[in-house]
């Protein structure tokens, strides 16, 4: 470089300088100008120095008003722990260049529950990376929306609300923005699982109920109907009813292991009242004896054990009422893997 | 001073001949085992103090001494009673290898004293033998006796003064004779023959006198049972007699009815203590039905039951499923449901309750089907007649004709030892066999999952105490009311709790509470009247899995010890502390890895006297009960449910069943 620098220079020298100085003074001349002109253009560049009549407008940021707008909304705010919750982020980009790479963190607040992982069928407008959302490119003055499930880990099982929010963060014009924005929060339904079945003999074995099976035709057969409640969240007054046949009758063996179990001989009813179900306890269930005298006109027939079953609860912390049927038990005894179909009355 | 150590010394010495009074067992069924070879072996001994009565031949005093006394020893209860035909003896009794007694009985016997027809020719009724004339026909010896005189020194002299014996079996006490010989029976000797009346009247009384002199020199306490048709003119001095071959053909017509009618009035012409037989035999020793007929026709009346296998061989040791049935005291007489309850003796169907369990009996000639609307029983849980003693619970029967059935009343009470109400409860013995059906132990009293003492002081006309113990109080009931409450560990606690209580005789005496789940590891010892007495950690303090409490007296030495297995959290180690809290002893139930918790209960499973200590895992592991003694060492294990059950199982132990043994009970929270 330096002797293609010095040849060049010697060659003019020998060439036009020493016939006439005013060759070397034009020739520093123009380095001089290249020199100032691009020096202006570097401090252009870097200063910009305002100049009368020229109006200089590079990209700002307006910290209260982004040039990007993202909206999170849930399609529920009620979510059942196994399930995910469905949310929608709406983007818009409210600036004139576009904007690269936005990063969204999902997280829980507290350590009830943690993220445990994200889907989201659309696959143009982000991608997903473990537990962070990327929204690759969105072009100045774009908008779309992106639809994401998100699933939860519980590790707390009588927490009831997720509190989670959204951190969101990108390049723009030069300046790294970063958002959080508290997302709305979820609620795990108190979620009562009630079970009613009738036994003859107990899925251990053991015989519950006597008398003939099938049943006879005017020979009492004693069954045994168990209810039971439980739920993972506290609920209270709990009220489990159903009523009995005719030709059923309400017997002496009872098994009750909270609450209070009452029977109505005007009106048949059966009624197991817990004014309190503390979650994740095993606690609440109620057995009781009946026993059945078939007639002999029912002889080829399947008998209703119990009726009208229904049962209805309040969930503790919201407040909002659970309840349901219970499905009628029969003679056939379906939940009975020992006697289960034996419940056509025969002749005596 | 001399002399009373003389006295002793005799006493001493004389003490197992000395004559015994023997007492009836109040409870059924009554046994009785008619076992009549000459010799016995030591495995039969061994099989027949199992019975409550034997009849045994009287030669066994001589060739089976040892054996006899084995048996005694076995069953310090059994009444044993010397056989012997008291109107007949074998012709060639000296050939006989050890016929001892015959011998030396047939070498007293005079000339005079033979039974004889009109041509002085001896008369024979069973083969080989010749029978006595024990009337007062019969000529007197020189010392002026006869047979009806020399036979009962015989029994006292000989058979009574051996001191084995309870008493003595006559066989043959018929109350006539003509029917033997009818033609030409010559009982007074006069070379004519009697006339058939003549003849039945001077053998009965003859007869007669013969018991009568047994009575007379043997005693009040000495019994004496006949056999053959029953002649009421002895009875008032007999204990009983033995209805062979029941319905014996010669009661009356033979019927069913003929022969209860006598059994059941048997009773009331004997003397005490009344011991009539029933004896049914049969070649076939799997016929269970027959072996059900006589053993529940026996079971109608007061009496003892004997199944054999033939007139001509009564030697047998057949056991059967319902003699192992614990049927209590008598609660009613027997009736025939058939006929409104009455009592009057026909074909029906009879019943006759006990305080643990029901004998039916169909002796009409129709199969007989009997619904319970209000009751429920359970058939004995046997290994022989599997279609008929299954173990089922039952709502109605359905009899074949003739047959008999034994059930069993259902007890769902778990008394004087704590058990968790609303739980299922199975019935095991030490051996892990199931012997009950599994119930609900429930009472509607006191709150699900209490843990709940029922006492049985209250029975025998004291004050009932009930104690039950949950969310963190302890209630203390007397007849149904709550009369002192407290909080062993505070009011604000409000957890489960672990409860024993220490009885005296079935009365409340110690109540020891430790925390539930949830709870630290002290242990509470109350007075009867709820007064702290004293307090002590059985595990590291800072555990806050709760603490299970038993108390019982598990080593002998006639203190009661407090027994702790621990909440979750820690190795499965079982202590024992005395009373005060010092540590006695203590052992791993289950591998030390195991740290779901342990419950324990107490209880003598094995009858040894004194309690054995019982485990389960509290919640986790499968329901594996282990039983050990006081030093640990292990004495049974078994599965009380499914082993996949990993749920936790609460145990207990009580006389369920009221055999004067205690069942293990395990119970269930949930079964599915």
């Amino acid at each position: 470089m330096f002797k293609f620098i010095h040849r060049y220079l010697r060659g003019r020298w020998e060439r036009y300088y020493l016939k006439s100085h005013w060759h070397l003074v034009l020739d520093l001349s123009l380095l001089l100008v290249i020199v100032i002109l691009a020096g202006t253009v570097v401090g252009l560049y870097f200063y910009h120095p305002n100049f009368s009549g020229i109006q200089y407008t590079p990209p700002t940021v307006d910290l209260n008003n982004p040039p990007l707008e993202l909206n999170y909304s849930l399609a529920s705010s009620s979510l059942r722990i196994k399930e995910a919750a469905v949310l929608k982020i709406d983007f818009k980009n409210n600036g004139t260049v576009a904007i690269d790479n936005i990063n969204i963190n999902l997280t829980t607040t507290d350590t009830n529950f943690t993220v445990s992982r994200l889907e989201s069928s659309d696959q143009s407008a982000l991608k997903i990376n473990g537990r962070e959302i990327v929204l690759t490119r969105i072009e100045a003055g774009a908008s779309g929306e992106a639809v994401l499930k998100i699933y939860f880990n519980q590790k707390n099982l009588q927490a009831r609300s997720i509190n989670w929010q959204a951190q969101s963060q990108y390049i723009f014009a030069g300046q790294l923005l970063k958002a959080t924005i508290n997302l709305p929060v979820l609620i795990i339904p108190a979620e009562l699982e009630v079970k009613g079945a009738v036994y003859y003999t107990s899925p251990q074995g053991d015989q519950l109920g006597i008398g003939p099976l099938p049943p006879i035709a005017t020979v009492p057969t004693n069954y045994w109907i168990f209810w039971e409640a439980n739920s993972a969240y506290d609920f209270k007054n709990l009220v489990f009813s159903a009523r009995l046949p005719k030709g059923v009758e309400l017997y002496g063996g009872r098994s009750l292991l909270s609450g209070e179990f009452n029977y109505s001989t005007s009106s048949r009813q059966v009624i197991w009242k817990i004014p309190s179900l503390k979650g994740g306890d095993s606690s609440y269930r109620l057995g009781f004896e009946i026993q059945l005298i078939p007639t002999l006109e029912q002889v080829g027939k399947v008998l209703p054990l119990l009726t009208g079953g229904r049962y209805y609860g309040r969930d503790a912390l919201t407040g909002a009422e659970s309840s349901g049927s219970l499905q009628p038990l029969s003679t056939n005894l379906e939940g009975d893997h020992f006697n289960a179909g034996q419940g056509e009355v025969v002749k005596p | 001073m001399k002399k009373v150590w003389l006295f002793i010394l005799i006493i001493v010495c004389f003490w197992p001949f000395a004559s015994r009074a023997a007492v009836l067992k109040s409870t059924y069924p009554r046994l009785a085992n008619y076992f009549l070879k000459w010799e016995i072996s030591d495995a039969e001994a061994k099989e027949l103090a199992k019975w409550d009565l034997l009849i045994l031949d009287m030669e066994m005093q001589e060739n089976s001494r040892a054996q006899i006394l084995k048996i005694r020893a076995l069953n310090p209860k059994v009444i044993i009673l010397a056989y012997l035909t008291g109107q007949e003896i074998l012709d060639d009794v000296n050939n006989y290898n050890k016929a001892y007694l015959r011998q030396e009985l047939n070498q007293g016997i005079s000339d005079g004293w033979w039974l004889k027809d009109a041509t002085g020719k001896k008369v024979s009724n069973w083969p080989y033998t010749s029978m006595l004339n024990l009337s007062n026909g019969a000529i007197p010896d020189q010392n002026g006796q006869r047979f009806n005189d020399y036979l009962p020194e015989f029994i006292v002299n000989k058979i009574k003064a051996s001191g084995l014996w309870d008493g003595v079996f006559y066989d043959n006490t018929w109350g006539d004779i003509s029917w033997i010989n009818a033609k030409s029976l010559d009982l007074n000797n006069d070379g004519v023959p009697d006339s058939r009346a003549e003849a039945d009247r001077l053998w009965a009384e003859g007869y007669k006198r013969m018991l009568a002199n047994t009575r007379t020199l043997a005693g009040q306490d000495f019994i004496i049972i006949g056999n053959g048709k029953v002649y009421d003119g002895y009875q008032s001095v007999l204990n009983g007699m033995m209805l062979e071959s029941f319905p014996s053909s010669w009661e009356n017509g033979g019927t069913w009815a003929s022969s209860m009618q006598t059994y059941l009035k048997l009773p009331t012409l004997n003397v005490a203590p009344q011991t009539p037989v029933i004896n049914v035999y049969d070649k076939n020793q799997l016929n269970y039905r027959h072996v059900r007929y006589g053993l529940a026709s026996a079971l109608l009346g007061d009496g003892f039951y004997s199944y054999d296998y033939d007139v001509m061989d009564h030697g047998q040791t057949w056991w059967y499923d319902e003699y192992n049935s614990n049927l209590g005291v008598a609660q009613s007489r027997p009736f025939n449901i058939l006929a409104g309850a009455n009592e009057q003796i026909k074909p029906g169907l009879w019943r006759r309750d006990f305080k643990n369990g029901v004998a039916f009996v169909n002796s009409t000639d129709r199969k007989q089907t009997h619904i319970f609307y209000k009751e429920e029983f359970e058939k004995i849980k046997g290994s022989q007649d599997q279609t008929v003693n299954n173990g089922q619970r039952i709502n109605y029967i359905s009899l074949a004709p003739q047959d008999g059935l034994i059930v069993l009343k259902r007890s769902t009470l778990i008394k004087d030892a704590a058990f968790t109400n609303g739980y299922f409860f199975r019935v095991y013995n030490l051996a892990g066999a199931q012997l009950r059906n599994g119930f609900f132990s429930y009472l509607g009293a006191f709150p699900g999952e209490a843990e709940v003492v029922m006492t049985t002081g209250g029975q025998n006309g004291g004050s009932e105490s009930n104690i039950s113990a949950a969310s963190g109080e302890v209630g203390l009931y007397k007849n149904g009311k709550k009369v002192i409450a407290f909080n062993p560990y505070g009011r604000a606690y409000k957890k489960p709790l672990s409860l024993a209580a220490k009885l005296d005789s079935g009365y409340l005496d110690k109540i020891i509470v430790g925390a539930g789940r949830g709870g630290g590891p002290p242990v509470l010892v109350f007075s009867s009247a709820g007064k702290l007495e004293g307090n002590f950690f059985a595990y590291d303090k800072n555990l806050r899995g709760g603490v299970n409490v038993a108390v019982a007296d598990v080593d002998g030495d006639g203190n009661a010890e407090i027994i702790t297995g621990p909440g979750s959290g820690t190795e499965p180690r079982i202590k024992i502390f005395s009373l005060s809290g010092r540590l006695k002893n203590s052992f791993l139930a289950y591998d030390a890895k195991f740290n779901g918790g342990v419950n324990v209960a107490v209880g003598d499973v094995d009858n040894n006297g004194w309690a054995e200590i019982i485990t389960a895992p509290a919640s986790s592991g499968g329901p594996q009960i282990r039983i050990f003694n006081s030093q640990g060492k292990a004495l049974g294990s078994f599965f009380a449910y499914d082993k996949s059950y990993h749920g936790g199982v609460r145990v207990s132990a009580s006389d369920i069943n009221d055999d004067g043994r205690m069942e293990i009970l395990v119970g269930l929270k949930n079964f599915y």
